[in-house]
């Protein structure tokens, strides 16, 4: 017994004492602690790489890499110990989030010290990790959204072009749905899938928007939402609500997988980024597929094209120890050949602007299309307010509603107006 | 007495047909609760495509044994064995270490805090989680022992209220003579409990050890709040992290979970008879 | 054996001395020497009480008033976090929530764990097995047994619909749908009553056999004697563990939080019209996805007095029911 007490009590100081000891590079360099969310070994083995690149390419500071995962409370409570990485991927969203509440650095002293050129990235990019003029993320990743389609289907149902309005989208989704011969939804023609696409793309496509112009007023009951909804629960009930979301609940299940409904060919359109043309090479998957732009509507063929604009980030919490050295590596991190490799092992559309014309970059399956949409500028940017992400979650329960025929649209919209006004 | 033996005959088949009644929702139970078990176990040994055609089939179509080396290779599967290991092997070590003494404390020696303390007890077990997480966090961070085990292990040097009822319960059930005999003797109270206590107090030891091994390995909030690094999750958070990724390959997870249920299941054969009757002859009734 | 009435004698003789005024006074050393003993043994319990009780109780309950975030000191801002609490929609929402998982779920699992119980407390042949097969569940990591039960929901390929189909029943949408999330996590806790289980049944074979013997005379039938005697013996143990389950219930996190990340929605996510945000993961929200600390103690304190309320009241239920048996 005596031997165990005395083994715990070594073995607990031991512990406690693992701790104290900071991590120095072989070679004397400044380490600089780099999180990313990437704990699936491929991907991890992709940015590694780049890493590993960057560490050879000087010799004052040695990054390393950590595989964090995605939950925010990580880099939160970290910022909050004094132990927070020097460098933080994640998304432009979240870089908005966490400055809103003070815990990062501004980039622009850095960027006019060095003489670094910010116009080298995407305008709209740049924008969307900027809070009261101040930038506060560099990125090398976009992620924008457009119409994947099954072009054996329309074929095979006499449709030559895909659909650029909702209307003719409607029409070809209810002529293509078929049911099996237990009465499920074999073919799922409206893109009620995924359910973040069916959240924003297709109710940019009619105009509707969740917040106004100004960025600030909370706009969820305007016309275009409801004409978006109410189209949307025309198809439900027609096909069945319950019918629908069983489709729905297994198209999420194996979503991204081998069997993902859309590789399958059991899903006509798809509103979704470039990643899945990837995934669709990698699983070698047999799906005839083209990509156009998200539809407009008939009354406002304008619409058309339109799209959530995300960035993959990188930034300086502002409780970091190696600022110097992290605004060093996350220049190379984001525009150099590194992220080039980055870009094509990820499929992440890229952001800095000398990669929209590198061959190897075009090279990668749809990116052209993606590319091309992005020379636009004219991707929609989430508004900049604190309780952004509660709203989110506020719209997805009042959708949930309406997607469910618990409510019309009408009555959740006004519902959810009501509700997100005390947000800030 | 012809109708006796009629009515009697009656009973019987009344009372027989209720038997049956009784071994068919057994039958039926068992099959319901063995169910999810049968689905890892085989969805385990399927391939993608195979889980994901109709009709379904329980069994494998045919068997896939990829899916446990892909598991433990697309995430360091068997470096989070090694770390659950090392934080349940020390959570067990403190709680078997600390508990019966406390419970010595309050059962077998009449001083003033007991009743106190023993009041208490159930009052702390009644505490949300919510409600301490922050500052129990704060005091870690402080300590700057984010990020170790230590929030993990520590704490079990400490004792937990439920098992320390549990124990105490054990050591109401000792008859004082034992020690008030052992005290003529000379013994002073360490001797006692060191000599007469623990010896005896094994049934009661190996129940909170079998709680305290469940708790650790399964545990997942605190890792979750307190582990960052990869290299130092658990298991529980490392299932969870390879689930919550982009896509989710079922066979792949379900093999990732049938190895992280194995053990358990292996502790629970081997521990299964002092767990059942730690359960009956502890305190848990209150 | 022997040194046992030794002792027992000497007892007998330090009472019959107890006059003196010697043994007095060695009888308050003695009373100074338990008192310090006992205290030394139950230090560290006292040592972790303080430090992972009472101080966070305080502490919290000062942050409940202010507002923070990791890295801002804690401001005062009065009753501000609990004005916002009675305001939000999503606050009324996870408390409904919670409040239908407890009181569904407690009784629900109580009955299930006694039907089991009763269900193995004879003897018949491979019982071991039955009960092993029942209890098992229960031991599962919860990460572990709620990844099996999101594949084994699935409404086309999982397993739960595919058995209703067989039986001509056309399964819901269960995790998708709101209307059927709840009673998804309410199969999935029954599955794992197991513990309450083993103690039903512990408490089952307490009850002593001449009860039925003199009951089954009197003509009683086997439903009468469930509720005449077997419940009324059994009350105390019962009612402690509705205790229990309560408690549990109002802390539910893991399964929810693990639904919520495996259906790939964002971070916040309280699943479908947020039918399974429970009390604690909103809480968890809070304080570490809004970085609303404050308020999330605040919450918190909510929490824990709704906790200590029922406590309360199902304690002074549970001195009535035993009493009540008592009396019998």
């Amino acid at each position: 017994m005596k031997k165990l007490v005395t083994l715990a009590l070594a073995l607990a100081v031991m512990l406690c004492g693992a701790v104290a000891l900071a991590e120095v590079s072989p070679d004397g360099r400044e380490i600089i602690t780099f999180w990313n969310s990437y704990t699936n070994v491929d991907e991890a083995a992709i940015v590694r790489d780049v890493v590993d690149g960057y560490n050879e390419s000087q010799d004052k500071y040695y990054v390393d890499m950590v595989s964090a995962g995605s939950d925010i409370q990580k880099i939160i409570v970290s910022i909050a110990n004094r132990e927070a990485p020097d460098v933080y991927q994640t998304s432009n969203a979240t870089i908005i989030s966490l400055q809103s509440n003070g815990l990062l650095s501004p980039l622009d002293d850095y960027a006019k010290a060095d003489g670094y050129d910010l116009t080298a990235y995407s305008t709209q990019a740049i924008e969307s990790n900027t809070l009261d003029g101040q930038v506060y993320g560099l990125l090398f990743g976009i992620n924008i959204i457009q119409m994947f389609y099954n072009k054996d289907l329309l074929e095979q149902y006499g449709y030559s072009e895909p659909p650029e309005t909702m209307e003719e989208l409607y029409d070809m989704a209810v002529t293509i749905t078929s049911l099996d011969e237990s009465g499920n939804i074999d073919v799922l023609g409206y893109p009620c899938f995924p359910f973040a696409s069916a959240r924003q793309e297709l109710i940019y496509a009619f105009g509707g928007r969740w917040w106004a112009e100004d960025g600030v007023t909370l706009t969820p009951n305007a016309q275009g939402v409801i004409d978006s909804l109410n189209m949307n629960v025309k198809f439900r009930e027609l096909y069945g609500i319950n019918q629908v979301q069983s489709f729905l609940a297994t198209a999420n299940t194996n979503r991204y997988t081998e069997q993902d409904m859309f590789f399958a060919g059991k899903q006509l359109f798809r509103l979704d980024g470039p990643w899945l043309a990837s995934m669709i090479e990698n699983y070698n998957s047999d799906v005839n597929y083209g990509v156009t732009l998200v539809p407009g509507t008939e009354a406002h063929p304008e619409y058309r094209g339109a799209s959530r604009f995300e960035t993959t980030s990188v930034c300086i919490p502002v409780t970091a120890e190696h600022k110097e050295g992290a605004w060093d590596f996350m220049k190379y991190y984001t525009n150099s050949e590194g992220t080039k490799k980055l870009i094509i092992g990820l499929g992440n559309l890229p952001a800095a602007k000398w990669m929209w014309d590198d061959e190897e970059v075009l090279a990668v399956p749809v990116f052209d299309a993606f590319i091309e949409a992005l020379r636009q500028e004219n991707g929609i940017l989430y508004p900049k307010i604190a309780e952004y992400s509660k709203y989110t979650s506020l719209i997805e329960e009042h959708l949930d509603y309406v997607y469910n025929g618990v409510m019309t649209p009408e009555d959740a919209m006004n519902l959810l107006y009501e509700q997100a006004k005390n947000l800030q | 007495m012809n109708v006796h033996t009629a009515h009697r005959r009656r009973r019987i088949g009344k009372r027989q047909i209720a038997m049956l009644f009784k071994y068919a929702l057994i039958a039926v139970l068992c099959v319901i609760f063995l169910s999810p078990f049968v689905v890892m176990i085989t969805t385990s040994f399927k391939s993608n495509s195979d889980a994901f055609t109709l009709p379904v089939k329980i069994l494998p179509r045919t068997v896939v044994l990829t899916n446990f080396s892909e598991a433990t290779s697309k995430i360091p599967y068997f470096l989070y064995y090694r770390n659950t290991i090392f934080i349940t092997v020390l959570s067990v070590l403190g709680q078997v270490l600390v508990t019966p003494m406390i419970a010595y404390s309050l059962s077998k020696i009449r001083w003033k805090g007991a009743p106190f303390i023993s009041g208490l007890l159930m009052a702390t077990m009644m505490i949300p989680h919510a409600v301490t997480m922050i500052p129990v966090y704060k005091i870690w961070s402080t300590l700057r022992l984010t990020n170790t085990y230590a929030p993990l292990i520590l704490p079990c040097f400490f004792g937990s209220s439920f098992n320390i009822i549990i124990v105490r319960q054990f050591f109401n059930g000792l008859p004082n003579s034992l020690f008030e005999a052992a005290k003529i003797d000379g013994a002073n109270e360490l001797q006692r409990y060191y000599m007469i206590a623990l010896p005896l107090s094994k049934p009661a030891l190996t129940t909170i050890g079998i709680y305290a091994f469940l708790n650790a390995w399964s545990d997942y909030m605190n890792p979750l709040i307190y582990i960052n690094k990869q290299e130092k999750y658990t298991l529980s958070l490392g299932l969870q992290s390879y689930m919550s990724q982009f896509a989710i390959n079922w066979p792949h997870l379900m093999a990732a979970a049938t190895l992280f249920v194995i053990p358990v299941v292996i502790f629970f054969a081997i521990f299964q008879r002092n767990f059942v009757e730690g359960v009956a002859t502890t305190g848990m009734k209150a | 054996m022997p040194a046992a009435s030794t002792g027992a004698q000497q007892a007998s003789q330090i009472k019959s001395m107890k006059n003196s005024e010697h043994l007095r006074r060695r009888h308050s050393a003695i009373e100074a020497r338990d008192n310090r003993n006992g205290f030394l043994f139950a230090l560290p319990w006292i040592i972790g009480f303080l430090i992972f009780s009472v101080y966070p109780l305080i502490a919290s309950f000062y942050y409940s008033f202010t507002e923070f975030n990791p890295i801002t000191p804690a401001k005062w801002i009065g009753l501000e976090n609990y004005r916002y609490i009675f305001q939000d929609p999503l606050v009324a929402k996870s408390l409904k929530n919670t409040l239908f998982i407890a009181f569904v779920s407690t009784p629900l699992n109580l009955f299930v764990a006694l039907l089991l119980a009763a269900l193995v407390s004879s003897y018949f042949r491979g019982r071991g097995l039955v009960r092993t097969i029942f209890f098992l569940p229960s031991i599962i990591p919860s990460v572990a047994a709620t990844m099996i039960w999101i594949w084994m929901f699935d409404p086309t390929y999982g397993f739960i619909n595919n058995v209703l189909g067989m039986l001509g029943i056309k399964g819901p949408a269960w995790l998708i749908n709101p209307a059927t999330t709840k009673w998804a996590l309410l199969l999935m806790g029954t599955w794992c009553t197991g513990t309450t289980m083993l103690i039903c049944l512990a408490a089952l074979q307490d009850v002593p056999r001449s009860y039925y013997e003199s009951a089954e005379i009197d003509g009683a039938n086997a439903v009468q004697r469930f509720f005449k005697i077997t419940i009324p013996c059994i009350a105390h143990v019962l009612v402690y563990q509705a205790i229990l389950g309560f408690i549990g219930a109002f802390q539910y996190f893991n399964q929810v939080y693990i639904i919520t990340r495996a259906s790939g929605g964002d971070a916040y996510s309280g699943g479908p019209a947020n039918s399974i945000l429970m009390y604690p993961l909103y809480i968890f929200y809070n304080a570490f996805g809004y970085f609303k600390m404050g308020r999330a103690s605040a919450m918190a304190y909510i929490l824990f007095l709704i906790i200590g309320i029922l406590t309360l009241i199902m304690t002074r239920v549970s001195r009535k029911v035993t009493d009540y048996a008592g009396g019998e």
